[in-house]
């Protein structure tokens, strides 16, 4: 089965760390890999992408050292590779004109402002990683479990239909 | 084509046109004894026939010296003839005499012979007219006609002109004698002048009121003040303009003499007023005639204009100066609106400074408590949890995770994910590795000394025990670290926005910095910041407009560096009185045409809007080190701008009262 990444790229390691335990309801069928800044998401992505997996979604964080979360989430849009992960910014500073740029020319998926609630996080990200089963994987099954369960049954009796 | 020789040199003539033959064989008769072969001579019948030799003349090489024409002829009358002839470019120069009946009263001719001539009259008015014309347009050549010279008419000229350069010169010297006389000297000579030129003419009384000359009248006279006083005026559209009183000269009317006879000025007599009317043709018959009043006129005139000239020169000046004084006023507004608006600004960011002061202590305020109940409940609860711990088997392990934990500081995840990799490959199990590095466990060996021994099942027991331990530590330390970093920018903000704009002692300019960078932490992430600080002593300032400075300052490098690259702060002390602060960013710099107008109000290289709404322009920083009685100064190049700001250890004792 191919290796699903869910990355988290934020700078400060208290946020990190709290995302990345937040996000562990989905470790039992995704991989989940944090990333301190975009140079290192780059890698991150690389070397996934190398070991035969693929980009499922990508929380950002925007105001970053070096090059800034809603310029990685335009690199990952323009990437054939990545475009179809889906994209969520998770900050508290995006001022308007990022955040055009984030919706306009990365296909920004959705805004997760600072600080979040743990039901309201997993909940954005639980339907978009339904979103994005549904769209790019064949075997749902797996998934049912972890995701949104009607959905992803729906969809599996909408395909055996369809055959 | 050869050059038409000069009237000089050619041959005089004598053209004459009469219409009987009868009267032509006299005349010719006459004139061969008059003429005496010395000046060739030509009579033709008709006026169209003498006009016709006229119009060739010049290219037979010669030219009309003096010419006769009788009244009666068949095609014209003399006089008429002696008119066109006139007019001819080659009869101009002539002396005409015109032979009549009776002479007209007035015509194209210098004499007129009534009647029959006699031989005698003729010779004396040929000989005195060819006199007139050689010696007024070919004296050169006189000695070749000696014969038919008039010499006592020469002499008699010469005598008379002479007379008139000597009237002429006595009329100069005097003139330039009275240019020495005062104004009443001078008036006191035209009047009696006048007395003398026109005979003691009458002098009337105009009562106060009386309009004596109307602008744009018609005049035929000027007026002599004799006493009172009279204003001239003009009117211009509907405003009447009073031009002169006290310079209105003796002499009134005097631009009508030479502008179309026409009144410039509308004359009014002020108060009852003597004065004596000269008709402008008799005025001009004695002025012709008379070289002494003439002199004494001209004197008066030139006064009277001298007068007017001068007060005109010292209008124009006293404009000048009214418009000078007019520019500076002007200046001294704009200044003052200036330093208006400067005002205005300082006072809307006090304002603004205020508020947030407010706003920040409330704030800080509330925040206080919740954070004083974190940090203290995280302490609380890492002491349960270990009291806790402490209770369960292993307790000496899992209390040594979840302090080590809580002391640990965040492992990059670059640097886990290698540790991991490497785990990974020894033990082949890359979920296992994953949650080794996790609690610290990087390596083959530290795994068996972990697990070693142990079934699988006893193992996972131990590690998820492990395991939970360090995340509760993991978990603890960010609340303590991030309560921490709250609690710091509050202290900050609060120090910062301190804006009562009293002078406070002893404020050290670290502490603005600091706080200041504080405030922008969250910018200056990306930032390199580096810290030069000196000893500095602390100094007198109003401590919320210094961090304003700070902020703005730092805010503008910010953006400039587009929050990434170095930002440098120096600190020293130039000199035992002042403290120095020097702010270097890595930034693009300042152009150069920019440079000089940075300071000025409302200027800004901003595009879209201010990012932080803090940044108050660098006019008003300007303005606040000025009123510490410091300085702020610029040098930039590409990659290096650098900001100095030198304050006093002491600002002077009332800045306010010394900018007023």
């Amino acid at each position: 089965m191919t290796q699903l990444l869910i990355l988290c790229v934020e700078d400060e390691s208290e946020v990190r760390d709290a995302l990345v335990r937040d996000l562990e309801p989905f470790a039992t069928v995704f991989q989940i890999e944090p990333a301190e800044d975009v140079a290192d998401a780059r890698q991150v992505v690389e070397e996934h992408l190398a070991a035969g997996g693929r980009l499922a979604l990508a929380l950002c964080d925007h105001v970053m050292p070096g090059t800034s979360g809603v310029d990685f989430l335009v690199e990952l849009n323009s990437n054939p590779a990545t475009v179809k992960a889906r994209k969520i910014l998770v900050t508290g500073q995006a001022g308007l004109e990022d955040t055009v740029k984030a919706v306009n020319r990365a296909n920004l998926d959705h805004y997760i402002a600072k600080p979040w609630s743990i039901e309201e996080l997993l909940a954005i990200v639980r339907h978009q990683l339904s979103q994005f089963a549904i769209e790019e994987i064949d075997d749902l099954l797996p998934f049912v479990q972890v995701l949104d369960g009607p959905s992803l049954l729906e969809a599996i009796r909408s395909r055996k239909v369809q055959e | 084509m050869s050059p038409q020789p000069t009237a000089r040199q050619r041959t005089p003539m004598l053209l004459c046109a009469v219409g009987g033959a009868a009267e032509r064989e006299r005349l010719a008769g006459d004139l061969s004894s008059i003429c005496d072969s010395l000046l060739p001579f030509e009579i033709f019948e008709s006026g169209a026939d003498l006009l016709e030799h006229l119009d060739q003349i010049s290219k037979s090489g010669q030219a009309a010296a003096v010419i006769v024409v009788a009244e009666s002829l068949p095609d014209m009358p003399g006089s008429a003839l002696l008119t066109r002839i006139q007019e001819h470019p080659e009869g101009q120069r002539s002396q005409r005499v015109l032979l009549a009946e009776r002479a007209p009263t007035s015509g194209a001719w210098n004499r007129c012979l009534e009647g029959e001539w006699t031989q005698g009259d003729l010779r004396a008015c040929i000989r005195a007219l060819f006199t007139q014309h050689m010696v007024t347009h070919n004296i050169g050549r006189i000695n070749d006609f000696v014969d038919l010279i008039d010499f006592p008419l020469i002499a008699r000229t010469l005598a008379r002109v002479s007379q008139q350069c000597a009237d002429l010169g006595a009329g100069l010297r005097t003139m330039f004698s009275r240019e020495m006389m005062s104004d009443e000297e001078l008036e006191e000579v035209l009047l009696a002048e006048i007395n003398r030129a026109f005979n003691s003419p009458e002098a009337r009384t105009v009562a106060p009121g009386t309009v004596l000359l109307r602008q744009g009248q018609r005049i035929d006279e000027i007026l002599i003040r004799i006493s009172g006083r009279v204003q001239l005026s003009r009117r211009e559209g509907d405003r009447e303009k009073i031009f002169h009183i006290r310079t209105v000269g003796r002499v009134i009317g005097l631009l009508a003499l030479t502008q179309r006879h026409e009144a410039f000025y509308t004359c009014k007599a002020l108060s009852e007023a003597r004065v004596i009317s000269l008709p402008l043709d008799r005025l001009q018959a004695v002025l012709a005639s008379d070289p002494l009043f003439t002199s004494t006129f001209v004197s008066v005139l030139i006064r009277s204009l001298v007068t007017r000239n001068r007060k005109a020169v010292a209008l124009e000046l006293e404009v000048e100066s009214l418009n000078d004084t007019l520019e500076a006023e002007r200046d001294h507004l704009r200044e003052a609106l200036s330093q208006l608006e400067r005002a205005h600004l300082r006072l809307t960011e006090s304002e603004k400074m205020a508020q947030l002061g407010q706003l920040s202590a409330g704030i800080t305020h509330e925040l206080n408590n919740p954070i004083a109940a974190i940090r203290r409940a995280a302490d609380h609860v890492a002491e349960d949890i270990s009291s806790l711990v402490r209770s369960l088997p292993q307790s000496d392990e899992l209390c040594g995770m979840l302090e080590a934990a809580m002391r640990s500081t965040p492992r990059p995840t670059r640097e886990a994910r290698t540790l991991r990799r490497n785990l990974a490959d020894e033990l082949g199990d890359e979920a296992l590795a994953r949650r080794l590095v996790e609690i610290g466990v990087t390596t083959a060996e530290q795994h068996a000394a972990l697990c070693g021994g142990l079934r699988p099942e006893q193992c996972e027991e131990r590690l998820t025990a492990l395991e939970q331990q360090h995340r509760l530590g993991v978990s603890l330390r960010n609340i303590q670290t991030s309560a921490e970093r709250v609690a710091g920018l509050v202290k900050s903000l609060r120090s910062y926005a301190r804006t009562d704009g009293a002078m406070v002692a002893d404020v050290d300019m670290h502490e603005g910095i600091e706080d200041t960078l504080g405030i922008f932490s969250h910018a200056l992430r990306g930032v390199d910041v580096e810290r030069r600080y000196g000893n500095l002593p602390r100094i007198r300032c109003m401590v919320g407009e210094i961090n304003q400075i700070w902020t703005n300052l730092i805010s503008n490098a910010l953006e400039a560096m587009e929050n990434q690259g170095r930002l440098t702060i120096e600190t020293d002390t130039p000199d035992t009185a002042h403290v120095r602060v020097r702010l270097t960013d890595s930034g693009p710099g300042i152009a150069p045409e920019n440079i000089e107008r940075i300071f000025d109000l409302n200027f800004t290289t901003r595009t879209g809007a201010a990012q932080f709404g803090l940044g108050i322009g660098l006019a008003i920083c300007r303005d606040i080190a000025t009123h510490h009685g410091g300085s702020i100064t610029v040098e930039s190049t590409p990659g290096r701008t650098c900001f100095t700001i030198v304050l006093p250890l002491e600002p002077p004792e009332f800045p306010e009262e010394r900018d007023r």
